[in-house]
């Protein structure tokens, strides 16, 4: 029966998840410098090696090094979030999501200007497809 | 253990059923407009998001735009996207999203000679309609002149064989001192689309 069962499961379950995304992780940050990393379900292979911020002209500007811990490459999107002094966020629907390719054991940089002088904090988003 | 067996095999064949009927036919709803999943090599949404993207922060952290928009918001005025690939894209939606971007950054502002009909047509009713006081009525003349030039570029590459169709495309963009003729800042973005059979 499990035989039967099993494999008619998998397929089923394969097509539903098929084209879904995975939240990965969520990096959290503010003006005095401080920042945290919440991993959303289990935790991935991705190293948060540095997270910096600065004020150009007024904009926040911030600055994260990722580390795969990954031998084969990566692909994830990243998502920028603004927010202000009172915790709102800034223009919640014109942040893009960008795509993301760590090749295995990679470092890498992505950066981020805040879309005004309003931006206080910042929220990086990551999510991924599959893994390959 | 028979109906226990029958009752499995059904509810599996039901979902499956469910899941294949639910792809077949054709449905509307709406997607996330800010989605990076690409749907073929063609120049899409995502790139257009991330190219505004890309120059826009590019423009505002690059020292000689800071020093300029320290004191004082510049005027620029946003030329059109020279189309260099085969591709028929709406380059118009580049530049709206970059001046848009770049309004709301709240350091420059722009003049827009693509409604200057709608505003020649305007100014002109408000002085010879009769209808407003003329006081008040707008005079030809009295408007701003843009600064600096955004000008910008989009190339393609494309290459392909039996299984690979590799597109590479570079954005090209410029700040130009209208005065001067001196370009205070220029960047490129690169995006490679791949498609693999």
């Amino acid at each position: 029966m499990k035989k039967i069962l099993l494999p008619a499961l998998s397929a089923m379950s394969l097509l539903l998840v098929q084209g879904c995304w995975t939240s990965v992780m969520d990096v959290d940050g503010s003006a005095d410098g401080t920042s945290t990393v919440n991993f959303k379900n289990s935790p991935v292979d991705i190293k948060v090696l540095d997270t910096r911020s600065r004020f150009i002209n007024g904009l926040m500007m911030v600055n994260l090094e990722l580390e795969s811990g990954y031998s084969n490459p990566y692909r994830l999107e990243y998502k920028f979030s603004w927010y202000d002094s009172a915790g709102m966020e800034i223009d919640p629907a014109r942040s893009a999501w960008v795509p993301f390719y760590l090749n295995g054991r990679e470092t890498k940089t992505i950066q981020g200007v805040a879309p005004n002088p309003s931006a206080k904090a910042f929220k990086i988003k990551f999510r991924e497809a599959n893994r390959h | 253990m028979i109906n226990n067996r029958a009752m499995i095999f059904g509810l599996v064949s039901c979902g499956l059923l469910a899941v294949l009927t639910s792809c077949s036919s054709p449905t509307v709803k709406y997607g996330d407009a800010t989605s990076a999943k690409p749907i073929s090599t063609d120049f899409g949404s995502n790139d257009l998001q991330q190219t505004v993207n890309t120059m826009v922060n590019s423009m505002l952290v690059f020292p000689p735009i800071v020093e300029l928009t320290k004191t004082r918001r510049p005027i620029i005025e946003v030329a059109k996207v020279n189309n260099k690939t085969m591709q028929h894209i709406d380059t118009q939606s580049i530049t709206d999203s970059i001046r848009t971007r770049l309004l709301r950054s709240g350091k420059f502002r722009f003049t827009d000679r693509s409604t200057d009909g709608q505003t020649i047509e305007e100014i002109k009713a408000q002085q010879e309609s009769g209808l407003n006081d003329q006081n008040s009525a707008t005079q030809f003349g009295q408007q701003y002149s843009a600064e600096f030039l955004l000008v910008s570029n989009l190339s393609e590459i494309k290459q392909k064989n039996e299984d690979v169709v590799d597109v590479y495309y570079k954005v090209t963009m410029s700040l130009k001192n209208l005065k001067t003729g001196i370009l205070e800042w220029s960047d490129e973005q690169e995006i490679r689309k791949v498609l693999e059979r």
